[in-house]
């Protein structure tokens, strides 16, 4: 089910009455009945890839306890790496079997071996990598006694199915979501309207910046041979805030809707596109993603405590494998590869927690350096989208060589064109005015009277049903 | 929580209002059918005497050539001249709306001619397309309902039915006016086709290269792909029209002689065409056994007209290439004079 969905605009106010009024009373029958509404929110999709969450949940549940019954090293290591290879086998066979045979494929090409074998039919479920990361951080914390192993079976089901953040995070940690099933659950009228404040501007970035954007980043990057070098650079800028807007509504809608069943998510995005460097920026881009491989990839490897070469390696490794987790193309891993390589030179200078704090903090304007390091930043970031965006690398360095070797004065663009930097501007007026919050609108007009505040949602709402671009899957689906 | 649902009805209470007052704002009316509105611009910019209109579907649209039409009543002293109105994707009840329209701007109409059509199941992807609901009112929402109740369909076919159109309706009320101040239009005048008479066959369609171009050729190599789907759609008709205990929709019946009624009124003719290629004819079959029987043309059953579901006439599916669409008109233009001669 989309958000963005009528589907989905029936299902919540349903799923809400029945929360609040039906099931209140135990907190087990609310437990019991947020699985339902999940699975049915994830089954309305293809009712077939509810046995892949449940048995990833059954197993991981298994292995909790089994954890929580030994002290032995061995049997522990045991049921860790079984937990780890059976949720990574899966994610790999769905996701990355036909890459693989590709490559192999053409790696025995190379060498002139004959080697033809049988590609696969297979429909990727949706969120499999989300889910998936979010029931192996639960082993992981068990394992390494971070966490106390869940008895309540119904509980834990609810931890890796809750629908608002399913199928496209933010990848929550056990130890933040699964304690919130345990306590009761009482309304909260702030929280409740607060969430539905972020969902609405959710909403607004995913339907009317992102759908809007994505269509001129797919007619730039389609017909990449008959624009110039301005136009398709400005094709890399639309799709950089195509993504953004996509990415990060949906975790606001996610959020919010977390919020009206009185739970609370982490943040995953902190106004990325603000940021003065590279480092700066993946502290605040797909936050629940960057700080699951920090914990439980990049520390185990060492982290930035070992030798400089060991550094290189480590943060050369986390860069590949999150490129990889966004998609079986080399694309992906030329896009972490370009980030890595940003980065380096920050973490062998030491440099990379130079910018912790607010862009621009206590200020309305940034300052000249700080401005042209938010520049320079999102043009990298941009160049780096084109990878991510290109169908294959040849599409990539294409697109381009095109923005270098035909580089032009910008034609007149069509009025679709001016009409999203229309958009882009006040949506960014809003983000840099909102930066200190958790989302843009939080705090917009919240001490004027309800009129004025109304008079901002109604705009916002219209512009929703009005501004919407062509409906498009939300990108992050795929993954 | 109390406060909490106390504002949102609220804000919901309020939003209506506000609705209700952009409502009321003085704007050009919204059109979410280009191709239509492309004719109608044509139909009256010219000093016209037409007499005689095509109301449809693509299978109208690219199936009815007027000038053949023309020149076969014309030859037999039957003084008409037609333009088609059939558009791409114009179904029930948007075809009434555009016939209202029609009759009501126009005094020299004399004969109508309107594709036969189930009523259309708005897919999900189209809710809130302006096509869907720019012509919708509680005049059409009550035919939308009736014709479900009145239909085979089962209970929750028949609210997600409805359901859809409501929504659609609502949408209207909603973004319908500012959607008709942001609308422009995208289609151009090669829709009138060559002859400027509404008529545009999809073989001279795709040399246009127009933004139509990728779905039409899409099209047409699905059915190079499948040539044996032509074979289903004709046992679909030989099997639909040899069955003559088909089901009645007593409401679209009724309707659809009320129109004909009403359209009396004016003094204009209103005949019905069965097209060929259809999935389903089953709300037809009975129609032929009704009081309108004698102004249903049937252009549909294989066993009767094998010629419209060969391959060589075919440009895609559902669809005639022009010479399949010359001698479709060709039949259509006989078996009318045939009724006139009744008549």
């Amino acid at each position: 089910m989309l958000f963005n969905s009528i589907d989905f605009g029936l299902f919540l106010p349903i799923v809400f009455i029945l929360y609040w009024f039906v099931f209140y009373r135990s907190l087990k029958l609310q437990n019991l009945f947020i699985v339902i509404a999940s699975y049915f929110f994830y089954g309305w999709w293809d009712w077939r890839f509810l046995s892949l969450i449940f048995f990833s949940s059954f197993l991981d549940y298994t292995i909790g306890l089994g954890l929580s019954q030994t002290n032995k090293i061995l049997y522990r290591k045991l049921l860790l790496w079984l937990s780890i290879t059976v949720n990574l086998g899966l994610l790999g066979f769905f996701k990355y079997y036909n890459f693989f045979v590709e490559n192999f494929v053409a790696a025995f090409k190379l060498f002139g071996i004959p080697f033809n074998p049988d590609k696969l039919n297979i429909i990727l479920p949706v969120g499999i990598s989300f889910y998936t990361f979010q029931t192996l951080s639960y082993t992981i914390d068990v394992y390494r006694k971070n966490l106390q192993p869940t008895k309540d079976v119904i509980s834990f089901f609810a931890f890796v199915s809750f629908f608002p953040q399913l199928v496209a995070g933010p990848i929550e940690r056990a130890a933040n979501l699964l304690p919130q099933f345990y306590k009761k659950r009482t309304f909260n009228y702030a929280l409740a309207v607060d969430g539905l404040r972020q969902m609405l501007w959710g909403m607004f970035k995913k339907v009317v910046i992102a759908d809007n954007c994505a269509e001129l980043a797919n007619m730039y990057f389609n017909n990449y041979q008959q624009y110039g070098g301005i136009e398709l650079l400005m094709g890399a800028v639309f799709f950089a805030f195509q993504i953004y807007g996509d990415f990060s509504g949906y975790s606001d809608i996610a959020i919010g809707t977390s919020r009206l069943f009185g739970f609370n998510l982490m943040k995953n995005f902190a106004y990325p596109y603000f940021s003065r460097d590279i480092a700066e920026f993946w502290r605040r881009w797909h936050i629940s993603l960057s700080t699951w491989f920090r914990d439980y990839l990049y520390i185990p490897l060492g982290g930035s405590r070992g030798t400089t070469l060991q550094n290189i390696r480590n943060t050369l490794i986390i860069f590949l494998v999150s490129g990889f987790w966004h998609g079986a193309n080399w694309t992906f891993i030329a896009w972490g590869l370009i980030n890595a390589l940003y980065f380096l030179p920050l973490l062998i200078t030491r440099k990379n927690r130079k910018n912790i704090n607010i862009t621009a903090e206590g200020k309305f304007f940034p300052g000249v350096k700080e401005f042209l390091s938010i520049c320079s930043t999102f043009l990298l970031v941009c160049f780096a989208w084109i990878f991510f965006r290109a169908n294959n690398i040849h599409h990539a360095t294409d697109y381009i060589k095109m923005i270098f070797l035909k580089f032009n004065v910008l034609p007149m663009p069509g009025l679709k064109f001016y009409f999203c930097l229309l958009l882009l501007m006040f949506f960014l007026f809003m983000e840099w005015i909102g930066r200190h919050n958790e989302y843009a609108i939080q705090k917009t007009l919240v001490n004027n009277h309800k009129i004025i505040r109304w008079t901002f949602y109604y705009f916002l709402i219209v512009a929703v049903w009005v501004l919407a671009g062509k409906q498009q899957e939300f990108i992050y689906f795929q993954f | 929580m109390k406060q909490f649902l106390i504002n949102i009805l609220l804000f919901t209470l309020l939003l209506a209002v506000y609705t209700f007052i952009v409502n009321l704002l003085p704007v050009k009316e919204l059109s979410g059918n280009d191709h239509n509105l492309q004719k109608e611009k044509y139909f009256y910019s010219i000093k016209n005497n037409y007499n005689t209109i095509f109301l449809g579907s693509s299978r109208t649209f690219r199936h009815i050539n007027p000038a053949v039409f023309d020149s076969i009543l014309n030859s037999r002293n039957i003084p008409v001249k037609s333009f088609n109105f059939g558009t791409p994707a114009t179904y029930y009840p948007e075809c009434f709306y555009i016939l209202n329209k029609l009759v009501d701007n126009n005094n020299h109409l004399q004969y109508v001619f309107l594709e036969l059509q189930q009523v259309n199941d708005i897919g999900k992807i189209n809710l809130f397309a302006s096509k869907t609901y720019y012509y919708l009112n509680l005049k059409y929402l009550d035919f939308v309902t009736q014709y479900a109740i009145f239909s085979q369909m089962n209970l929750l076919h028949k609210l997600s039915f409805t359901g859809k159109y409501y929504l659609a309706y609502l949408y209207k009320l909603f973004a319908g006016k500012y959607n008709a101040i942001l609308q422009k239009q995208s289609s151009g005048k090669y829709v009138l086709g060559k002859n400027k008479n509404g008529f545009l066959s999809l073989d001279e369609h795709i040399n246009l290269k127009t933004a139509e171009y990728k779905e039409i050729n899409n099209n047409r190599k699905k059915l190079l792909k499948d040539t044996l789907a032509l074979k289903k759609r004709a046992e679909i008709s030989v099997n639909q029209f040899s069955n003559k205990t088909a089901y009645n929709n007593a409401f679209f019946t009724n309707y659809l002689i009320n129109l004909v009624n009403q359209l009396a009124q004016n003094n204009i003719h209103l005949y019905f065409i069965i097209p060929p290629r259809l999935k389903s004819y089953h709300e037809f079959i009975s129609l032929q056994n009704s009081e309108i029987a004698n102004r249903i043309i049937q252009l549909a059953d294989a066993s009767e007209f094998p010629m419209f579901y060969q391959f060589k006439y075919s440009f895609d599916i559902g669809h005639l290439n022009e010479q399949g669409a010359n001698i479709y008109t060709q039949i259509l233009a006989e078996k009318f004079i045939k009724i006139l001669s009744f008549d």
